[in-house]
């Protein structure tokens, strides 16, 4: 098999792995971009491709096709931040980011979607962008779909997903097929583990290789510590080297300077190294209004295999009740299925003893239904905090009140709703005091009186948002519509992390079309 | 033998007491941990100090902890057979031990709070109400503490269950070869032939 990765590093790209520095060391470039993933690779392409010289900056290992062995101990604690052990300060709630070069493209399930206009139009209203209006990023979104092979999935959906479709059908409720960004895909499954054939279309493949052949250096193994400034202006980034395998400090550091700084360390990275430096934060906006999509899951057994580990993880969707209640009304949802292998689900399931091992005796025959809220859209939900340990490392307050609670509720109904129309033999909500169910009309009563609070409820995240929020008014946000730091002039900040609110869908390419657009205007700006 | 009834208003009544004691000694043991972590801001602090170890993070206590929990966790799919129970106990500690040491700093710490909370007589006894040391432990009693946690009103405990359990039986049931007669193999065998990456550094 082609490896491009392995070609261009054959073909000299400039890659550089901090975990091998002899000595500190000062770099210099035109541009800084942290992180790698969806905001920092696609910033780092167009502002590449332009002729600014770019240092890419990644805390995580340079990881590609090689590396990805469909192993679920070896993907998931090298693959993820915090080995997938980072959860919200309460632990309530479990978040996975990517980490590793790529960042969450490395490992998403490669769902793709507008940024729903709803959601470009409150922002416009609400929130005082300007330049995001749905006809004004039609053209954002085009592009990036092109570049990345994004297109309807023409295989059929695995059982997993079949079972949404079945059960919305037999309902009446609306579904549609996924927008997938792939190219040749073999429909393993693997997505979540690394891609081990190159099919998926992340930033590993498309915009790194890219901004590599313009002349980029890509630097991993480093972890961006702080900003130093020099007035309103940022001097220079403060790196410290990880050894090879991106975990532990080494004595070495790194300090590298540029005209510009982009920062794109992901909605939980960002705010924490804006926090590390003290940088300007004049109304206390920083890190605020964080937003995760809260999820919340049911499992079904069916009567006939659903081998939810292979075949496309996710290829069906449903926003029936994603709207119902009104952009800023009751929190809606939108409903997908989530891909089943066996330490996942043993995880995900806290069982232990006979519980586990009856759900793990059904693994061939579980289906996994998701409901991922809308959050950020009401006064209820003003999202969750980033704030520094006494270490230096991020983490982050959210707290799920009423407001979400009575969304997750409605998911969890929703969700057993569907699966048993779809044939479900027994449904069992993924919760602490949840028993299995044998119908829809025992899953009424039973969720109805389910407790909703922290630790009972499993609810996970794999979508952070927010933090560094983008808008014309310095007092509601952290940087412009363009994602230039209202208060430091050299700085951008160009990821999720500049979203007012969640996006109501999977974000990949609303990060893409966002830092494709302000990546744009930075680089005609640093040309003038 | 007492009734079950008996034996279930019993263990309640110790769980409240527990319970309110537990939180204490929690809160010390974490504000403790929270002073030495300010301290010592590298890894090391967390790491294995026996260098003999086969281990990079647990530690001897840590091993008897989890070669008692871990038969209670897997419970039937644990084999029975004494050679293959041996190594199932190595390779859950194996893996185990490895995931332990990617989860990062601030989780390594934590684990290592609660490793160590359950490994002293008085905050395992105060916190659990098993006072022997883990190898002399009946399973059941493991299991009564381990429901304990899990239905606990003090979520520290909630979510020390929910860390216990998902480290352990993600380190079980994420190797194929536990999960072949639950129907996954790992990756569908044609693939080693196509992908010869998927060979290379398995173990």
């Amino acid at each position: 098999m082609n490896d491009l990765i392995a070609e261009g590093l054959a073909k000299g790209w400039d890659h550089r792995i901090a975990s091998r520095l002899s000595d500190d060391q000062i770099l210099e470039a035109d541009v800084v971009v942290i992180g790698s993933g969806a905001g920092g690779a696609t910033s780092a392409e167009f502002l590449s491709r332009k002729g600014l010289k770019v240092i890419l900056v990644e805390e995580g290992k340079f990881r590609y096709q090689k590396d990805f062995k469909m192993d679920e101990l070896e993907a998931f604690s090298t693959l993820y931040q915090e080995g997938t052990a980072r959860k919200t300060s309460d632990a309530a709630i479990a978040i996975y980011q990517g980490r590793s070069v790529g960042g969450s493209t490395t490992v998403n399930w490669t769902s793709t979607f507008r940024t729903p206009e709803h959601t470009l139009n409150h922002w416009q209203r609400e929130h005082g962008v300007k330049g995001f209006t749905p006809d004004e990023m039609a053209p954002w979104f085009a592009e990036r779909e092109q570049a990345l092979s994004m297109s309807q999935w023409q295989g059929s959906p695995n059982a997993n997903n079949s079972v949404l479709k079945r059960g919305c059908d037999t309902l009446g409720w609306s579904s549609a097929t996924m927008i997938r960004n792939v190219k040749g895909c073999w429909n393993l499954g693997y997505c979540g583990f690394g891609c081990p054939v190159n099919a998926k279309q992340s930033m590993l493949v498309t915009s790194i290789p890219k901004a590599l052949d313009a002349g980029a250096t890509l630097l991993s193994c480093a972890r961006a510590e702080a900003f130093s400034f020099k007035g309103d202006t940022v001097s220079e980034l403060r790196c410290t080297a990880l050894d090879e395998d991106a975990r532990f400090a080494t004595q070495k550091t790194l300090r590298l300077r540029a005209r510009h700084f982009v920062l794109a360390a992901g909605a939980i990275g960002s705010p924490a190294v804006l926090l590390r430096s003290q940088a300007p934060d004049p109304h206390g906006t920083l890190g605020k209004r964080t937003f995760l999509h809260p999820v919340n899951s049911s499992t079904a057994t069916m009567s006939d295999a659903v081998e939810g580990y292979t075949g496309a993880p996710q290829s069906i969707y449903s926003d029936h009740f994603l709207w119902q209640h009104g952009v800023a009304g009751e929190a809606g949802f939108k409903l997908e299925v989530a891909p089943v292998f066996p330490g996942g689900l043993a995880a995900q399931e806290t069982l232990f003893g006979k519980d586990l091992n009856a759900r793990m005796d059904k693994l061939a025959h579980t289906q996994s239904m998701i409901a991922l809220l809308r959050d950020g859209f009401h006064e209820d939900s003003q999202g969750g905090a980033v704030r520094l340990r006494a270490d230096g490392s991020p983490t982050l307050d959210y707290a799920l009140n009423d407001y979400l609670w009575k969304g997750l509720r409605e998911a969890y109904l929703r969700m057993a709703e569907i699966q048993f129309a779809a044939g479900a033999t027994e449904v069992v909500p993924v919760h602490q005091d949840a028993t299995p169910l044998r119908s829809w009309r025992e899953a009424q009563q039973a969720i109805a009186n389910l407790p909703m609070k922290p630790l009972r409820a499993a609810i996970f995240s794999a979508h952070v948002m927010g933090g560094c929020s983008m808008g014309e008014d310095p007092k509601r946000s952290v940087v412009n519509s363009e994602g230039r730091h209202h208060q430091v002039e050299n700085l951008s900040v160009i990821d999720g992390s500049c979203f007012p609110t969640s996006i109501g869908a999977n974000p990949q390419l609303s990060i893409y079309a966002l830092a494709a657009k302000n990546a744009s205007q930075l680089a005609q700006v640093l040309l003038n | 033998m007492s009734s079950q009834l008996d034996a279930g208003a019993l263990s309640r009544r110790q769980l409240l007491k527990r319970g309110a004691f537990g939180s204490l000694i929690l809160g010390t043991a974490s504000s403790s941990a929270f002073l030495s972590g300010c301290a010592s801001k590298t890894f090391k602090s967390s790491l294995n100090p026996a260098p003999q170890s086969i281990y990079q993070f647990l530690r001897q206590d840590d091993v008897r902890l989890i070669s008692a929990i871990a038969p209670v966790i897997i419970d039937q799919h644990w084999p029975q057979p004494e050679t293959e129970a041996t190594q199932a106990r190595d390779l859950v500690l194996e893996r185990t031990d490895l995931f332990i040491t990617r989860l990062g700093d601030h989780n390594m710490r934590e684990i290592r709070q609660l490793f160590d909370l359950l490994n002293q007589r008085m905050t395992r006894g105060l916190t659990t109400g098993l006072w022997s040391p883990w190898q002399e432990q009946d399973p059941s009693d493991i299991e009564d503490f381990l429901e304990d946690w899990k239905s606990s009103r003090f979520s520290l405990f909630t979510s020390a269950y929910n860390a216990l359990t998902d480290i352990i039986g993600f380190a079980w049931y994420s190797a194929p070869q536990n999960t072949a007669r639950l129907g996954y193999a790992g990756p569908p065998a044609y693939l080693y032939e196509a992908l010869p990456h998927l060979q290379e550094g398995r173990t």
